[in-house]
């Protein structure tokens, strides 16, 4: 495919002031979000005796209030019993210790991973609606003088169908990154920073380009869809609306089948990572592995994208 | 065939668009409706070509199938002796086409429009100046496709067109929404560009604008060429010609002269300034003279009205409607 197509697709895409509008507000939301975890982020209402002090690993140690050192709740947690303090006859400790509960603080090594869990499905469908409308505003307009430049359509097609997958994969990175920096300097200035080692990067990454692969799935059924009923509102109103429909389809014996392969669960189920809905029969009637919720994203894009390429090669364009 | 001696001409000279027995058949309400009926035309390179057709007469249906934007039903077209749509890629930057309104992304700027057009080619971005320039747009080029006025519109779809610098221009009514200023300046841009060797082939309602800009021109009428040739040749095709009569005596005696020859059957009329004229063929222009006299009425003057090119083809295209009906 012509590189040249693909950087003029994207140029495009990233001019149109719907997909600059969406990661401006997208990107305010996260300063908004992380501003206020900011002034909240404040350190844990209780700690530890300084007779306790001692049997604290080092590790589990991430800061200091009041001269007293603040733990690292799931640390010490994960760990044997560390309690040096009196006991009672049973061994037990005599002291009762509150582990930094109400502890506020942002804590990038523990929240990011979830951030990215919470966003991933709303980047999916935002990717959906970017994807959408794009080749609907083609179609209304300047789709006849584009192909008066490259009159191949099949090759006009496909660069749009991956110049909207790698843009939307990359507002999905750009937000997440903007999260992801904004969380570590409030983890810095004002939280915990530690224990951002290379596992907890590589699990972030793999969160990261999940999400963006699910945004990258979703973005040529939009266009596909779009481009097959000429209108942004019909295929966000479809995807969307099977997307609402999914819970009602998995409870029900017929639902369930059809659910499970919806295009719409394929992308939902990747991007969250949540697999096995269980309908209560003892049966697991959805998609059970990020590899399956892969193969069921890659068919329907695929095929999806086969069926306009025939369909847009032909049409007459006015 | 009536055009058989310009066709005969064109065979010696390169051929920019070759289209053969062209069909084009649409399903209206169930029923087929035939847009192009088996259309034969032939543009030579370089010049300015006329193509001529009231509304429904297919001018835009041929057009949109020589950018390969609809497929026929049947024919062949050829540009550049290149076999259209299936080797059109192999032609694109050779040919621009400006297809009905101009269509570009609204809230893109024109340069931004243009731009992305340029880079999708690989064009330097410098041209896309350039031909705004050429245009008369280069203090707009920033202000969104949105804003602007059915002529700007039009001149960024001129401008569309130039920025491949083809050889051929395919214009489909270039002057919609262009003041008078504008519409000269087309007619300038056109020629200039047809002396530098390009073709133009330009479809427009403009008559007037048609004659003093095209070389040669066809028409044509419900889907099928009725008549073409250098627009000198349109001109002289008529079969009729109209002759302003004046009779001494003022308004009275011209009023005694117009019923008389009225009521002989010739055709008359008046023009705006209260001139009688009669339509006849060069070789009877006599007999209204001789039966004037007859009636006791001189002619002061018999002098032939100048044929315009839209007198002409309301004369050929109501012969092509009369001879289908």
């Amino acid at each position: 495919m012509s590189m040249r197509l693909l950087d003029t697709e994207l140029r495009r895409f990233f001019s149109r002031r719907m997909v600059l509008g969406s990661l401006v507000a997208a990107l305010l939301l996260v300063v908004t979000i992380n501003v206020v975890q900011f002034i909240r982020s404040t350190p844990p209402s209780s700690t530890f005796t300084p007779a306790l002090i001692p049997g604290i690993p080092d590790e589990c140690r991430v800061g200091v209030f009041n001269h007293k050192p603040v733990v690292d709740k799931s640390c010490v947690e994960q760990r044997e019993p560390i309690f040096s303090g009196p006991q009672d006859a049973h061994g037990q400790p005599g002291v009762s210790v509150y582990f930094g509960d109400g502890d506020r603080r942002i804590h990038i090594s523990k929240t990011f991973g979830g951030t990215l869990q919470g966003t991933g499905i709303a980047m999916t469908l935002l990717s959906i609606v970017l994807a959408s409308s794009f080749l609907a505003a083609d179609f209304g307009t300047s789709i006849g003088t584009q192909l008066m430049y490259e009159p191949r359509r099949k090759l006009v097609y496909l660069a749009k169908t991956l110049a909207v997958m790698l843009g939307c994969a990359i507002c999905v990175l750009v937000i997440s990154i903007g999260a992801g920096l904004l969380q570590y300097l409030g983890s810095a200035m004002r939280g915990i920073s530690t224990g951002l080692d290379r596992h907890w990067l590589w699990f972030r990454l793999a969160d990261l380009g999940r999400i963006m692969l699910a945004s990258a799935f979703a973005a040529p059924l939009g266009l596909a869809i779009a481009a097959l009923t000429k209108r942004t509102v019909a295929a966000v109103g479809i995807l969307f609306g099977m997307m609402i429909s999914l819970g009602f389809l998995r409870q029900t014996s017929w639902g369930a089948p059809i659910a499970k392969i919806l295009p719409i669960n394929g992308i939902i189920s990747f991007a969250s990572n949540q697999f096995g809905h269980d309908l209560g029969r003892g049966a697991k009637a959805d998609l059970t592995s990020l590899g399956s919720a892969a193969v069921l994203c890659v068919l329907w894009a695929v095929g999806l994208t086969a069926v306009t390429l025939a369909w847009f090669s032909n049409r007459e364009i006015r | 065939m009536v055009y058989t001696a310009a066709r005969d001409a064109l065979r010696s000279m390169p051929t920019a668009i070759e289209i053969q027995q062209l069909t084009k058949t649409y399903q209206q309400r169930g029923a087929p409706v035939r847009a192009i009926d088996g259309l034969d035309l032939e543009v030579p390179a370089g010049g300015v070509f006329g193509f001529l057709g009231a509304n429904g007469a297919g001018k835009t249906t041929t057009i949109r199938a020589l950018v390969g934007h609809m497929r026929a039903t049947s024919g062949t077209i050829r540009i550049f002796d290149t076999p259209i749509p299936t080797q059109l890629p192999s032609i694109i930057d050779r040919m621009g086409a400006l297809v009905e309104s101009p269509l570009f992304f609204p809230n893109f700027s024109g340069r931004k429009n243009l731009s992305l057009l340029a880079r999708s080619r690989g064009f330097p971005q410098a041209r896309v100046d350039e031909v705004l320039a050429t245009v008369g747009l280069t203090e707009r080029a920033k202000s969104r496709f949105a804003s602007y006025s059915l002529g700007m519109k039009q001149r960024l779809g001129v401008a569309s067109v130039l920025l491949k610098d083809p050889d051929l221009l395919i214009l489909d009514e270039p002057a919609n929404g262009l003041d008078p200023p504008g519409i000269l300046e087309m007619r300038h841009l056109m020629r200039s560009l047809a002396d530098q060797g390009k073709t133009i082939f330009v479809s427009s309602h403009i008559l007037n604008e048609i004659e003093h800009t095209c070389d040669r021109v066809a028409i044509i009428a419900r889907g099928k060429l009725v008549r073409t040739g250098t627009v000198a040749e349109i001109l002289a095709a008529g079969t009729s010609s109209r002759f302003t009569v004046k009779v001494p005596g003022g308004a009275d005696q011209r009023e005694v002269a117009a019923r008389s020859l009225l009521a002989a059957g010739w055709k008359v009329y008046s023009d705006e300034r209260g001139e009688m004229l009669v339509d006849a063929s060069p070789e009877r222009a006599h007999d209204i003279t001789a039966h004037l006299a007859g009636e006791g009425l001189w002619v002061s003057e018999l002098s032939p009205v100048g044929r315009s090119l839209e007198d002409a083809f309301l004369e050929i295209t109501s012969q092509a409607d009369g001879a289908s009906a």
